[in-house]
């Protein structure tokens, strides 16, 4: 998916007769281009067929993948943002708009950005970490919003959140509150396919950033550090949306006798915060356990959950909101947790 | 809403044994039954029915979801809550929201749209309880900050205490149908919002609270969204941060532009757009006036603001004061009296600060003073205070008008003269900020005297 796209970038230079191109130079460009076309070709068949023949769309739909290009345009977005508000302290100067009216420097710096903007969001969907969690927000999100209307799941307040903020502890009581309104605002950026800098952890937001300085014109340092301070100071991981869960994860296993076995029940504890503590009990990371929550992953499921502890009855119970029509094996209550982890440990 | 079909009750009751069996089930589920092939009594037909009773059976608890049907002729969608019964055996079920669906699809429905498209862009999220008093709210836009912070510091109040309702006099609080669609107010003067609420829970609606959106009627200006930005991207700055150089530079571009033109620099040009350009430049003074004054309002507001305790010669601070405005007295006419040389007043103050408070008295005597009037400052000493005097001759103010005088964004009535209604605000922070006092001495036809207390030096 990488190679497919970019050497689209690059427009193929126009050959105007009065600038005629080097013929190596012209081959090279063709040679390139072909490249770019052959390893397409190459891989039409595979994706196709997987989207054609695959009856599970919750990875690969049309929603999870336009999600998942929102979130990278949004991150590219901001990025200029931060760069145009920085600059516009810097006067342009006289010559940089030759000829035509105001009208036309205005088009011109629209597509500018525009051209930017796309090159900024492929460059940061290049890193295959940074998609994952892009796809595993996408699908948390479209899998919140499903309970609520199969199984009347609030994706913001649940039960676990709710005993919480009245916890007689202030500090847990005002991180449940926070975790509240992060997730609140978490629901309602993800109908927009908004993913705030904010909300990455660091080294995810240092690639954006990264990507973004290798494409900037920007040559002035006291700039460059002030953008930097600038995207440094708005992403404090431990107020983030998945900081604030983490944390109430530790302040529960701190503190209740039962550990984390609470944050693992969907409708008590909520789908995020459900997904986080499937993540720390299994340990695995929590894209990857965003993943397992998909039909083709219940092997890994039910193994995860009765790894970490959970009776078979309580995975039957998770099984209801994520999977209805699913039962599992008859004797699944003999298997050991121990051999859960086994199994799963084999594998990976 | 999607509209029951006519003659569906509200509630649908059935009840099934050890085995699953339906052994009591009202007309509408006993009618389903036969029409999907079952019996009464006998096995649960509707498959995800059936799952969903034998689930609650095996879990000892209660559950709820969304089932579908076919019966032969008809999808529908029916709302499921099943219970145990009592003996713990067999289980109760009550279905709901009884519809016709189109096909075993998603039933998009205009309302689904419209509730979709009001979710995505509203500006203000709240959950509200059943009866309709605040969970948490969530907001976007600095207009709707104060209403988030109010609504969850003050959790368990009803919605309706945070905005001005329009056209509502009716005591609330109302029923939901009444309230979904109405339009609000946040700010007195500011964007107005429509109002949907959206009833949570599929066995009754609000029956699990609502969903209250806010939605303007359009967005903040564009500026504001770059001053956003510009605000996070300084660290929350402010005007007195990196925004102030942001916002000075064009408007200071647009002035420079404007007086080319007026001047007719770039060429011969007719004497109305002339005016109209110098008509432009005065605005532009005025905008960036009023940046200035709120940049220095956010810096005297901010928490932990404070001044240089210098020793300083208020005669000196009154000498640069008249100095810099010299200029524009002498335009209209008006005579600036100071102190003689070699007169001194020692106080402790910052002097830059000083300088700005005489400055913002003298100009104000300036601009509301007529044509040859005459402006005195005079310096003075009691018990432990030094203190400096702008005195003008022209018509003051009655008492009413001078008791608010140093509210913030005060005018007066005046408009049009490009002032901010902040500078005596200001001052008088400034003067509170160096252990001082500002004090205005007037009535009306004696003119005015505005005194600045600032403790002597020690």
């Amino acid at each position: 998916m990488t190679v497919y796209g970019q050497g689209m970038n690059e427009p193929i230079a126009p050959s105007e007769p009065d600038n005629p191109l080097p013929s190596s130079s012209v081959e090279d460009v063709m040679r390139d281009e072909l490249a770019y076309g052959d390893a397409t070709l190459g891989t039409v068949g595979p994706i196709l067929g997987h989207l054609v023949l695959n009856h599970d769309h919750s990875l690969f739909s049309d929603e999870i993948v336009a999600r998942v290009r929102g979130m990278l345009a949004s991150v590219a977005h901001q990025l200029i943002d931060i760069e145009t508000v920085q600059a516009g302290s810097i006067e342009r100067k006289p010559g940089d708009v030759k000829g035509g009216g105001e009208g036309d420097a205005a088009n011109s710096d629209l597509e500018i950005k525009a051209e930017r903007l796309e090159s900024l969001t492929n460059a940061i969907a290049a890193d295959a970490g940074f998609l994952q969690h892009c796809h595993s927000l996408a699908i948390e999100y479209q899998l919140a919003a499903h309970l609520k209307a199969r199984n009347s799941l609030d994706p913001v307040l649940s039960p676990l959140i709710q005993a919480m903020i009245a916890d007689k502890d202030k500090s847990t009581a005002s991180i449940a509150m926070a975790t509240l309104a992060a997730q609140a605002r978490f629901m309602q950026q993800q109908r927009r396919m908004v993913l705030p800098l904010a909300e990455l952890r660091a080294n995810l937001a240092q690639h954006a950033v990264q990507c973004w300085r290798s494409g900037s014109s920007v040559t002035d340092d006291d700039m460059l550090t002030k953008i930097m301070n600038a995207q440094r100071s708005a992403s404090d991981e431990t107020r983030s949306r998945l900081g604030l869960i983490r944390q109430l994860l530790d302040t529960m296993a701190r503190t209740t006798s039962g550990g984390l076995a609470g944050s693992l029940s969907i409708p008590h504890a909520g789908l995020s915060i459900f997904i986080s503590a499937l993540g720390a009990t299994g340990g695995i990371t929590r894209e990857d356990a965003a993943l397992i929550t998909n039909d083709r992953q219940m092997a890994r499921l039910a193994l995860t959950l009765r790894g970490a502890g959970l009776q078979a009855q309580a995975v039957q119970e998770q099984f209801h909101y994520l999977h209805p029509n699913i039962e599992l094996p008859a004797d699944f209550d003999t298997l050991r947790p121990d051999r859960a982890r086994d199994m799963l440990g084999a594998r990976s | 809403m999607t509209g029951d079909p006519s003659g569906t009750p509200a509630e649908v009751h059935g009840r099934t044994d050890a085995e699953d069996r339906l052994v009591f089930a009202d007309e509408m589920l006993g009618g389903l039954q036969t029409r999907c092939g079952g019996n009464l009594p006998g096995v649960i037909a509707v498959p995800e029915l059936r799952e969903l009773a034998s689930r609650t059976r095996h879990f000892k608890a209660p559950l709820a979801r969304e089932i579908r049907a076919f019966d032969g002729e008809r999808h529908i969608s029916i709302w499921a809550e099943t219970a145990p019964d009592r003996s713990g055996n067999g289980c109760l079920i009550s279905l709901f929201n009884w519809r016709n669906i189109a096909s075993d699809h998603e039933p998009e429905t205009d309302d689904m749209h419209r509730n979709a498209c009001d979710r995505a862009t509203a500006d203000a999220i709240v959950r509200l309880d059943p009866s309709q008093c605040v969970l948490y709210a969530v907001g976007e836009g600095r207009d709707l900050a104060d209403m988030v912070e109010a609504m969850n510091a003050g959790k368990g109040r009803l919605w309706t205490e945070f905005v001005e309702l329009e056209n509502i006099e009716h005591r609330q609080p109302l029923h939901w149908r009444l309230l979904d669609g109405a339009r609000c107010r946040v700010e007195r003067k500011g964007r107005t919002f429509a109002v949907r609420l959206l009833p949570l829970g599929r066995s009754h609606p609000g029956k699990e609270g609502f969903e209250l959106l806010l939605i303007a009627d359009y967005p903040l200006p564009a500026q504001n969204d770059i001053q956003h930005l510009a605000q996070e991207a300084a660290s929350r700055d402010g005007l007195s941060g990196e925004l102030g150089p942001v916002l000075r530079q064009p408007i200071s571009r647009i002035i420079a532009n404007a007086e080319t033109i007026r001047a007719r620099l770039a060429g011969p040009l007719s004497d109305e757009y002339s005016h109209y350009a110098a008509d432009i430049a005065t605005a532009g003074q005025h905008l960036l006036a009023l940046v200035d004054d709120l940049a220095d309002l956010e810096v005297v507001e901010a928490e932990g603001f404070s001044t240089a305790p210098d020793l300083i010669d208020l005669v000196e601070v009154a000498r640069q004061a008249t100095g810099i405005l010299g200029m524009r007295a002498r335009e209209k006419q008006i005579d600036l009296i100071v102190p003689t040389d070699g007169t001194k007043q020692a106080a402790t103050g910052e002097f830059r600060r000083v300088l700005q408070i005489l400055l913002n008295l003298i100009g104000n005597a300036i601009n509301y003073a007529p044509p040859g009037a005459k402006i005195t400052v005079t310096v003075g000493e009691g018990k432990g205070t030094a203190s400096v005097t702008v005195a003008d001759n022209g018509p003051g103010m009655a008492e009413s008008d001078a008791a608010r005088v140093f509210d913030k964004f005060e005018r007066l009535g005046r408009s049009g003269d490009g002032g901010s209604g902040l500078g005596l605000h200001i001052s008088r922070r400034l003067a509170h900020a160096m252990g001082g006092e500002l004090l205005l001495d007037t009535k009306p036809g004696e003119g005015a005297r505005f005194t600045l207390y600032l403790p002597v030096a020690a």
